[in-house]
């Protein structure tokens, strides 16, 4: 209780820390209360009402408050929906990148010597491949385009900055007298890594993981725009941009909206992530 | 009587915080002679970095200095614009650091970090800024001047460093050196060293030296006149010899009772009791009462006036004239 | 320094091998091409036949080494989809790719090193302010939305720019600026931080009690200790500007190594593919080398640990 307290009291000195939370506490929001909060079905056409204006345009009414796309459906409700891939995508993406990422870089940072070798190696190989490009050929490759997969291949291209980043950090920890101590003293590794190690490494991890949420999310949305990601009849952010591309000149808004919805949630996450890591890891610098 | 060099006058340096204005130092006074070596003493935190800093005139926002006057060689430098106070940082008056590590700058050789003071002040070329260079490290005692002038920092030593240190502040002759805890990072024989090659400098230079210390046994080495600072204030000046021989104010006092001396035997070392109180949270009247074992009421209101007695300088209500009639201490 | 580097060297020969293990399975999951390079009315034994000159009927590892040999011999194989070498194809398209990645790299660090001091310079000031909103805008912004909207903005409302394609400078304004955008947000945080951090050091304070200027104590002494994480960063950047492009290049139809392995993957055009995907990645390896190359010069220290 008394640590909550704390929290917060260290949130609100923040303002935009502060305005990271509450944007991401209302997205979830948005995600949950999806079914309640839209007011329309988010994939019915309504072929009466296509690329109808927001309500505040002439021709617009409030009955579809952002307007509609060019099939009639009604884009607010679809853009609530949206926040449900986003953040399923963003959150499971980092959950397993950052899982995989940890081990690895425990392992390698830990016992070093040909297992260390073999997976930087590794790591680097995966780092030489632009993240984006790896992504979209796989898969494109594997011919499958669920959640499951998407999270897969996200991970897949995530976990490398974990891996160094736990990797470095433990070769840090590694030297300090505590450690050392504690190695003399006769402690087991998994003692070690569990108690000296990983309290030590849990704050960059968090501030890493927070930042990654919003690098998947991006991630998503280019690979759904590209096509290749979220299919139809799942609605994603950067789906709904793809398909108001081709509106662009005439229709507006069919792509700003969910253009402005992505900037704002990686805005308030970045927010919330840079607020992390003045408050859990000042010496980190934003690598 | 030798000739007065610096004079600082009512030098305050204050902090603007979110919790408002912090005063940091507060009515320092002093004068240094030419060739003097004068000693600020004090725990850390107490003000005496930032009083020698703001001679430099290189307190950092958000600090403020203020003065009445900061007079040096003649001339008032406590408002000059930054671009003439440049002129004379390295030139007529330069500092040497406590931390021989990291004072020096580690992608450059100290060549090139020598090379800049005489090509800034002195319009040396290149190759007659290297030969100065050179000559600087030599008379500093480095024994292979042309090897380390090529050198990294890195690859030297902390004493090494620290000479290089004197060398690059001493390149322009200064007439005044600051010192900030130049040997408290420092090996104890290396400490020595460095402590005697300054002594040698003044002699030869006749450079006059604010000497910064915690270290009483420093000051009894080097200085000729000690000022004692307490949270921000000095407390007590005098000669090196009548403050050992008979310290007033009570910090003093309790300062030179908690070192070492020969003989001492198996004595418990006294300490002085209590902490300085943060500059946020500064007591009112004497700022030394809380700690003071001959505190009185008095004490905790007023603030105590400075003194004169016998040449000295003293900041505490027991040697004022109307305290003295009231059964104060006698001098 | 020199066993420093080779130590660097060295380790990129594991790299190549399992960089090529990774895109050669992906080449292998992606099946049996041929199918997609005769003509539909073609018959079993065509298809057999096929397969056995390309070697597709032996196990997976001979094909491994096989494949090996033939990079080895700077053999990539033939696009079916352009008919012609694979390699020449990702030579073809690598100026247009460079031509993007640096004109919009340099725009990025000059504004990116620029903004970042100044930030650090006054920081807490309004300008400041202004400094990291942009920086975290441009962060938060999805490239492909900023494309898009420079696209609304510059061609076709104000019709400054053309739309898409290549060949004039004009062409090359949009998806440069789209890139920079991006990147320099990137850029800019780090400088400021690692400015503001440097800033306060002791030989900071050295430099200025020696009297030196302030621009000298700023540009010499602090920002030659800025250079190493700010490298670090450049280097990388260049693979996602160079073949992480892919998107930008894309939407301004810029005929670069992105788009060309874009359209070589939807078409499962996997020799064009693993080219481009090699160039990139050889690139990427290279920019790395080229910034160790560097830490050396800028930080004589590395010698010594």
């Amino acid at each position: 209780m008394k640590q909550i307290k704390r929290f917060f009291k260290l949130l609100l000195r923040s303002s935009t820390g502060t305005a990271g939370m509450v944007i991401v506490i209302l997205i979830c929001l948005c995600a949950v209360f999806a079914g309640q909060l839209a007011p329309h079905d988010p994939n019915a056409m309504d072929l009466t009402n296509m690329t109808k204006p927001p309500a505040w345009m002439e021709g617009g009414d409030w009955s579809h408050v952002l307007g509609t796309d060019n099939l009639g459906r009604d884009i607010l409700s679809r853009m609530l929906y949206g926040s449900q891939i986003s953040l399923v995508v963003g959150i499971l993406a980092t959950l397993t990148s950052g899982a995989v990422g940890m081990v690895l870089g425990l392992v390698s940072g830990y016992y070093g010597g040909v297992t260390d070798h073999v997976i930087m190696r590794v790591a680097d190989a995966f780092y030489a491949i632009p993240g984006i490009l790896l992504a979209l050929v796989t898969l494109m490759v594997f011919k499958s385009s669920g959640i499951v997969t998407l999270v897969l291949v996200i991970a897949a291209i995530s976990w490398v900055q974990y891996a160094r980043l736990i990797r470095s950090e433990v070769l840090r920890l590694k030297g300090k007298e505590f450690v050392k101590a504690s190695k003399t003293l006769g402690a087991s590794s998994g003692y070690i890594i569990f108690h000296h190690i990983l309290p030590n490494v849990w704050p960059s991890f968090i501030v890493v993981s927070t930042m990654s949420v919003a690098g998947s999310i991006i991630t998503e949305a280019s690979l759904s725009f590209l096509g290749v990601g979220i299919q139809a009849p799942l609605i994603s952010w950067g789906g709904m941009l793809s398909d108001g591309r081709v509106l662009l000149a005439t229709h507006w808004w069919v792509a700003t909206f969910p253009g402005i919805m992505i900037t704002v949630a990686i805005l308030g996450i970045t927010f919330l992530g840079n607020w992390l890591r003045d408050v859990l890891d000042p010496h980190n610098k934003g690598l | 009587m030798k000739q007065t060099l610096l004079k600082v006058e009512n030098l305050e340096v204050k902090f603007k915080t979110l919790e408002g204005m912090q005063t940091a130092v507060q009515g320092v006074s002093f004068d240094v002679a030419q060739g003097e070596v004068f000693c600020l003493v004090g725990e850390s935190g107490c003000g005496k970095s930032l009083t020698s800093l703001s001679i430099m005139g290189l307190v950092e926002k958000p600090g403020i200095v203020e003065a009445d006057a900061i007079v040096l060689d003649g001339q008032d430098i406590s408002h000059l614009k930054e671009e003439k106070l440049r002129e004379l940082r390295g030139n007529k008056m330069s500092m040497i650091f406590q931390e021989p590590l990291t004072s020096l700058n580690p992608l450059f050789t100290v060549g090139n970090q020598m090379d800049e003071v005489f090509r800034l002040h002195q319009k040396a070329n290149r190759a007659k800024a290297k030969q100065m260079s050179v000559e600087m490290l030599r008379f500093v005692g480095i024994p292979d001047p042309e090897d380390v002038y090529k050198r990294y920092p890195a690859a030297l030593s902390g004493g090494m460093r620290q000479r290089v240190m004197i060398a690059m502040a001493l390149s322009c002759r200064p007439k005044l050196l600051i010192a900030d805890e130049p040997t408290t990072a420092l090996d104890v024989t290396i400490q020595k060293q460095i402590l005697k090659l300054m002594k040698d400098l003044r002699r030869e230079l006749g450079t006059s030296i604010i000497f910064i210390t915690h270290d009483l046994g420093v000051v009894a080495e080097m200085a000729d006149r000690v000022a004692v600072m307490y949270a921000g204030q000095i407390v007590e000046q005098a000669s090196v010899y009548d403050l050992f021989q008979k310290p007033l104010h009570p910090y003093t006092e309790g300062l030179i009772n908690s070192t070492i001396r020969l003989g001492d035997g198996r004595r418990r070392l006294p300490t002085i009791a209590g902490t300085v109180p943060p500059i946020s949270k500064m007591v009112s009247g004497c700022r030394f009462h809380p700690r003071c074992p001959y505190a009185t009421p008095a004490c905790r209101e007023n603030a105590p006036p400075v003194i004169e007695i016998q040449g000295r300088m003293v900041r505490c209500i027991r040697y004022a004239k109307e305290h003295k009639q009231e059964g104060g201490v006698h001098v | 320094m020199g066993r420093y580097l080779l130590k660097r060297v060295v380790q990129i020969i594991p790299v190549l091998l399992i960089l090529t293990l990774i895109i050669f399975c992906l080449v292998y999951v992606a099946g049996d091409p041929v199918a997609l390079m005769l003509p539909p009315e073609a018959g079993e034994q065509a298809k057999a036949a096929l397969r056995e000159a390309l070697g597709l009927d032996k196990p997976f590892y001979e094909q491994f080494f096989i494949y090996i040999g033939n990079l080895l011999r700077g053999d990539f194989g033939t696009s079916y989809q352009y008919n012609q070498d694979a390699l020449s194809l990702v030579l073809e398209r690598m100026p247009y790719s460079l031509q993007l990645a640096g004109v919009s790299l340099a725009c990025s660090v000059v504004v990116g090193i620029v903004l970042g001091v100044a930030a650090a310079h006054f920081r807490n000031s309004p300008f400041d302010l202004l400094v990291n909103g942009f920086a975290a805008l441009g962060q938060a912004l999805p490239g492909f939305w900023v494309a898009i909207m420079l696209i609304l903005l510059f061609a076709v409302k104000l019709q400054l720019l053309p739309v898409s394609g290549s060949g004039t400078w004009q062409n090359l304004v949009l998806p440069a600026a789209t890139l920079t955008l991006v990147t320099s947000a990137k850029i800019i945080p780090l400088v400021r931080s690692n400015m503001i951090e440097v800033m306060q050091q002791d030989y900071i304070r050295t430099a200025r009690s020696k009297g030196l200027r302030g621009s000298t104590v700023v540009f010499k002494h602090a920002f030659k200790n800025t250079l190493v994480p700010v490298i670090t960063i450049i280097a990388m950047q260049l693979p996602t500007l160079i073949g992480g492009a892919l998107i930008t290049e894309t939407i301004f139809a810029w005929p670069g190594l992105g788009m060309l392995i874009y359209r070589g993957v939807a078409n499962l055009d996997m020799t064009v593919v693993q080219a481009g995907v090699m160039a990139v990645a050889l690139i990427t390896i290279v920019a790395n080398l080229i910034s160790d190359i560097a830490y050396c010069i800028i930080d004589p220290t590395i010698k010594y640990q």
